[in-house]
Formats: C-alpha cells, sequence, structure tokens
C-alpha cells in the first residue's frame, strides 16, 4: 500500500488544485496503468474490516472473477474452526493452534492450465498470521506491495511477507494468512498467482512482526547470530514441536494465551557451519506471573527430573543452567516471561542468552505498565 | 486407544533411549549390511523407472504395470503377478484396498492397477473393495492391502505405512498429539491383526516436507514403488528416503520434527515388525539415480 499510494502521490503531485481537461486525462492514464500493472478484470477491492461482521457465506474480499486464462469455478467455501478438520483432514491442528475465525476458499479453473486454489485463513490478530508464515521461510520472497512485484530479499529488516515456490504463494497481511496454489507452475500461472496475492495483500494494512519476534536480539554476545529462516511465532506446543521437538507433552503449558519466539543463533556468521554448533532460544510470555511459574515447574519435573535431585542440584529457582545430553540448557524466568536456551556449548554462552533474554523480557513488561 | 502413557522428550533421542534405530540408523545406518550385522529377517524391494512419470508428472500407466509386476514377483518369489497374488491371498478372500485419500493421495493409477492384476489373478471383481475408512470396512475384508503414499506428515513425522490405517481405528483423533507414537496399536487391532498381505508404497512423487497441506517445494518425482510384508521395514525403508532428501534439499542435516515415533514403537511396542535397518535386506530394480538409499 504504501509504496503504491507513492507511486500514485508522484502523479498526482504535479496537478494543479482545480481538476482540468489534462488533470483528467493524467489520472485516467494512472487508473490505466494500475489496471495493467495488476492484469485483473475487474480489478480487486478490499474491505477494511475483514470478516467482521459478515455472514458465512459472504467473501471477506471480494476477489477477481478471472485472472489471465483463469475464471472463478463455483462459489466460494466457507469453512468455520468446527469444520476445519472436515475440510483438511489431520491438518486443522495447525490452523487452531493459533487464533484461527474461519477460512474462505475459491478456486479459478481454466482448461488449458489447470486449477488455482485461493485460501484465505482469518486470523484473530496479525500476530497469528505472521505465525502461520513463520513456519517456513523458504521460497522466494515477493514484494506485494508494489505496483509491479519482483522478488525482494530476505534480509529486509522486518522479513518477507510473501513467499513463491513451485507454484504456491504464501503471504501475511495483517490478519490474513493466504496461500494461493497453481496445480501447475508456468510462467502464466506464476504471472497469475501473484496478480491474486497482490489483490488480497495489495491494499491492505501492514502492521508490525509481533513484539517478542522483534526483541529477539539479532546477536548475543559476539559469537552468536540470529538465523532470520528459523524464526517463528507460535501459541502451541504441536506447532513447536514442528520447528524443535521438546516432547510428546505439552512441557511448557503453551496454549492460546501464551506467545512464544523462537529461533536458532548460529556461530560466527548468520548460518552455522561445521562444529559451531547452534543454540536455539525461546522466550515465551504467559497470561501472568502465575502460569509462567507454573509451566516453569512442569518443565523442570519433566524434562530435567534427574538434575533436581542430588547434592549439586541448583534448578529449584527461577534461573538456572545445566549441561544435559546436547549441550547446555537454562531457563530464566521474569514475570509472565520465560526464556530457555538450548543446546548452547558451553555454560558461560547459556547464561549470556538468559540474561540478554531476561533483560528484553523485563523491559518489554516495564513498556506495557 | 491404549492407556499407558509414555513421556517421550528431546533428551531420550540424543540418550539413545529412544530413537535408536531411527534418529540415528536413519541418517547414518546401513540397510541390510551383513558384514556388520545379524542376518537380515524382512525384505523390502524398491522399484524405480525413469519414464513413469512424464515432464507434467503424469503416470506412464504401462511402465507403472511394469512396475508392479516386478514388485510382485521380487517380493513373494514367485515368476508372474498371479502366482504372486496368489501366494498373497486366496482368490475366494474379500480383499480391502487401502489408499491414502488426502495431502500426498495414492495415484489412482496405482490402485487401478492392482485391482486389475487382482482380478487378472483370478480374484473376483465384487471381491475387491476400497477399504479406506471406518472399521466396519476392514472387519468385512479377510484380506488388506495397503497402498499408502511416501509422505512426511506435521503430526507425525511420517504419514505413510503405520498411519495409513488410522481411520480403520474408528478414533482417528485419539492417535493425534503425543498419542501418535501409538499408531502401531492400530495394526493388533482384531478387525485388522494380520490381514494386510502387502504393502505397497506409492513414491512415484513424494512429500518431504510436514505440511499439513501439500507443499509444491518439497514434492520430487521420485518415480519409486516401495514394498514388502513387513509393514515397519517398508515405514522404515520410506523414513530414509525421507530424511536423505531433505539433507540433499537443505545441504544440513534437517531431522523431522516431530520425530517419527510410531516407526520404533511399532517394532518395540507392538512387534509389527523390524525398524532396525540393518535388519532389513532391500532389493532394489531398475532406476538408480538419486535413489537416496
Amino acid at each position: 500500500m504504501v509504496r503504491r499510494a507513492s507511486f500514485f502521490s508522484r502523479e498526482i503531485r504535479c496537478v494543479p488544485r482545480t481538476p482540468s481537461s489534462e488533470w483528467i486525462r493524467r489520472a485516467r492514464l494512472v487508473l490505466a496503468r494500475a489496471l495493467l500493472a495488476v492484469s485483473i478484470l475487474p480489478l480487486a477491492s478490499c474491505k477494511r474490516a475483514p470478516t467482521e461482521g459478515l455472514a458465512l457465506n459472504e467473501l471477506s474480499l471480494k476477489l477477481p472473477r478471472s485472472v489471465g486464462a483463469w475464471m472463478q469455478s463455483g462459489g466460494p467455501k466457507f469453512v468455520g474452526p468446527q469444520d476445519i478438520f472436515n475440510y483438511m483432514d489431520g491438518a486443522g491442528e495447525l490452523y487452531l493452534g493459533y487464533h484461527f475465525k474461519r477460512l474462505e476458499v475459491q478456486r479459478y479453473g481454466s482448461a488449458e492450465q489447470g486449477e488455482i486454489l485461493v485460501e484465505l485463513y482469518w486470523m484473530e490478530s496479525s500476530d497469528d498470521a505472521y505465525g502461520l508464515l513463520s513456519g517456513d521461510w523458504g521460497g522466494e520472497a515477493v514484494d506485494l506491495l508494489s505496483p509491479r512485484p519482483e522478488s525482494s530479499s530476505l534480509a529486509t529488516t522486518d522479513g518477507p511477507r510473501a513467499l513463491y515456490g513451485a507454484g504456491l504463494l504464501r503471504l501475511w497481511s495483517g490478519n490474513l494468512f493466504a496461500r494461493i496454489m497453481a496445480d501447475r507452475e508456468t510462467h502464466a500461472s506464476k504471472s497469475a498467482v501473484r496478480a491474486l496475492g497482490r489483490a488480497i495483500a495489495g491494499k491492505r494494512s501492514t502492521p508490525p512482526r509481533p513484539e517478542l519476534i522483534q526483541a529477539l536480539p539479532a546477536r548475543v554476545g559476539s559469537r552468536f547470530f540470529l538465523r532470520p529462516d528459523r524464526v517463528t511465532f507460535l501459541r502451541s506446543h504441536l506447532v513447536l514441536n514442528s520447528v524443535y521437538f521438546l516432547s510428546s507433552e505439552n512441557l511448557l503449558d503453551l496454549g492460546p494465551a501464551c506467545e512464544v519466539a523462537t529461533t536458532t543463533y548460529g556461530q560466527g556468521s548468520a548460518k552455522a557451519t561445521g562444529n559451531d554448533k547452534a543454540a536455539r532460544l525461546m522466550l515465551v510470555r504467559y497470561a501472568n506471573e502465575a502460569a509462567a511459574a507454573k509451566a516453569l515447574q512442569h518443565f523442570r519435573q519433566t524434562y530435567l527430573p534427574d538434575k533436581l535431585k542430588g547434592p549439586g542440584a541448583s534448578l529449584i529457582g527461577d534461573k538456572g543452567v545445566i549441561a544435559i545430553e546436547d549441550g547446555w540448557m537454562g531457563f530464566a524466568r521474569s514475570g509472565r516471561g520465560l526464556a530457555l536456551v538450548f543446546e548452547s556449548p558451553d555454560e558461560a554462552s547459556a547464561q549470556l542468552f538468559l540474561s540478554d533474554s531476561t533483560r528484553i523480557l523485563a523491559k518489554l513488561e516495564a513498556s506495557r505498565e | 486407544m491404549s492407556d499407558d502413557k509414555q513421556i517421550i522428550t528431546r533428551r531420550d533421542f540424543v540418550r539413545g533411549t529412544v530413537g535408536a534405530t531411527l534418529g540415528v540408523a536413519a541418517m547414518g545406518g546401513t540397510l541390510g549390511a551383513p558384514d556388520l550385522a545379524p542376518v537380515p529377517i524382512s525384505h523390502v524391494v524398491l522399484v524405480r523407472e525413469q519414464w513413469v512419470l512424464d515432464e507434467q508428472h503424469l503416470v506412464n500407466q504401462g511402465v507403472l504395470n511394469i512396475m508392479l509386476r516386478n514388485v510382485l514377483t521380487k517380493v513373494t518369489g514367485k515368476p508372474d503377478a498371479t502366482s504372486a497374488w496368489r501366494s498373497l491371498v486366496k482368490i475366494d478372500d474379500v480383499i480391502g484396498l487401502v489408499a491414502t485419500d488426502h495431502l500426498n493421495k495414492t495415484h489412482p493409477e496405482l490402485v487401478e492397477l492392482v485391482r486389475a492384476s487382482l482380478i487378472e489373478a483370478g480374484v473376483p471383481k465384487s471381491n475387491i473393495r476400497d477399504a479406506q475408512g471406518g472399521p466396519e470396512k476392514a472387519r468385512a475384508c479377510a484380506a488388506l492391502i495397503a497402498l499408502p503414499a511416501l509422505k512426511a506428515h506435521w503430526l507425525t513425522g511420517i504419514g505413510t505405512v503405520l498411519k495409513n490405517y488410522i481411520v480403520l481405528s474408528g478414533n482417528p483423533s485419539s492417535y493425534h498429539g503425543a498419542n501418535n507414537a501409538n499408531l502401531g496399536e492400530i495394526w493388533n487391532m482384531p478387525h485388522v491383526k494380520d490381514k494386510t498381505r502387502l504393502v505397497l508404497v506409492d513414491a512415484l512423487r513424494p512429500l518431504c516436507d510436514k505440511g499439513p497441506q501439500p507443499d509444491p517445494r518439497y514434492l520430487w518425482d521420485y518415480k519409486g514403488l516401495i514394498a514388502g510384508t513387513d509393514p515397519v521395514a517398508v515405514e522404515a525403508v520410506c523414513l530414509k528416503v525421507i530424511l536423505q532428501k531433505r539433507q540433499a534439499l537443505r545441504g544440513e542435516p534437517w531431522p523431522l520434527s516431530p520425530p517419527p515415533l510410531c516407526v520404533e514403537m511399532a517394532d518395540k511396542k507392538y512387534g509389527l515388525g523390524t525398524s532396525r535397518l540393518e535388519q532389513i535386506q532391500l532389493d532394489r530394480i531398475g532406476w538408480s539415480a538419486d535413489a537416496l538409499v
């Protein structure tokens, strides 16, 4: 939206206050360019408050009837939280692991070029939609806000908001996560998929990444560097296990009221190699301090039962560091926040991760008060 | 659903308490290495043909038919498909075909070729049924042919052989989450136990990452069929293919998360077969490029 606004403003800045025939001609030209740029007839329009007050059979976005060689085939399909398991057998847990509100599905068909499937997952918050995209940062980053979207760099400050690969475009746009998938990847289907992505996301606002994700330190000490392609936001232990298996049980008492930011930190460069073992950091924020304390107790008792006994046991407080099978792990609670580090190569590094993390968690809480 | 609850943590894997056969061996283990291990006890067949899929990933049925015949004769040691089927099933059996109907689906061409091949072997058409669904479908069958498609799964690590029977349990949701390790239990339920005559995995175009919905970046043309009569051994070979493909994609180890607990449990807890690669003899036929195992 920002880039498109500037595209328009460049054209409009030089027009006189009273519209003249020249102004009208130029405005028409701008409109025609925009129509060409998105290659869609009719031009998609978006409502500002998606899903609020909608009937179950009403689409939140007005999707184009056609795009390139593809035409809408059949009406939209709507899936609520109760029905998601019928729509995707065995997969509903992912979406229910965030705050899922409803799914809207529209198919496009082309006799010669197969089908394009559009799935719009409306979530309660932008954080939830970001979380769904953050499960996999693979693919080619795409800037859908530009009038002529080209691939963009993964290294942008906020990371990409849309990723394309092999016919599938995934995007995060406010409280919307969308998947747009062509069953056959061709040059034409790639253009059509991207055009649909622009129609969906191009006019919507771009909220920031989740607060906890933004708070992850870019580096820890002088050795550890955040790997942006491993950053994930989540709330559910099933999702946690899909990025970093901790236990078959929900040891950290994760759930809808929690926020988790997790990533790996490589040593010496943005990507760990060879013997430079990567460490895993998790920042968890619970609904309240009591929930955080209870979760820590649950974690200690189940994950570290052998370390709680014996003369050297020192893991009974809110902070602890211990050597286990895959390196040094540590935990530290700060109010309703909990930091955990896994696979740290040494004790000092684990302590460093925890001290940085507790400072970050405390600062976040202070900023809220 | 089994009531006994075992909490498995990451530490169990690192220690080797769990996953000794999979967490380590599936990455670095050697299939059927008779010099290092006891005589292989399970036999798995991998058949691949380069021309079974075209550039659009469409199936060449003639080539697939040859692959099916090779699988059947190699698994059974019989000279032709008819005698192979007759060694696996009785011709008056009611036979249920259990294909995968979601995520990365079993190619319908494979299901139909199996059906046609059974009919050619003398099984009446009316005795061949689609048995994917509730427990009553399996109950009505004397023999089952498992026809899953090779894929990773975001809840169970791998979602191929053992998970293919989840709906036959009558209570599939009870095997999600922490309970997915118990998927092998379904194979011992009275209406399923000892009925599976052949496990034939559609590895034509597998999915090597978790889903939950198919992401085409993780589909690839492997162009294979993987088969045997030991479901756990077949699953272990499938797992090795998936893990090797993931490592090849990323250029570094990319373990499945969550780990496929169900495979080792099917071996150690439910006694369905072996998950130890060194106890599996893999016979390879056909195209060998990028075989991964």
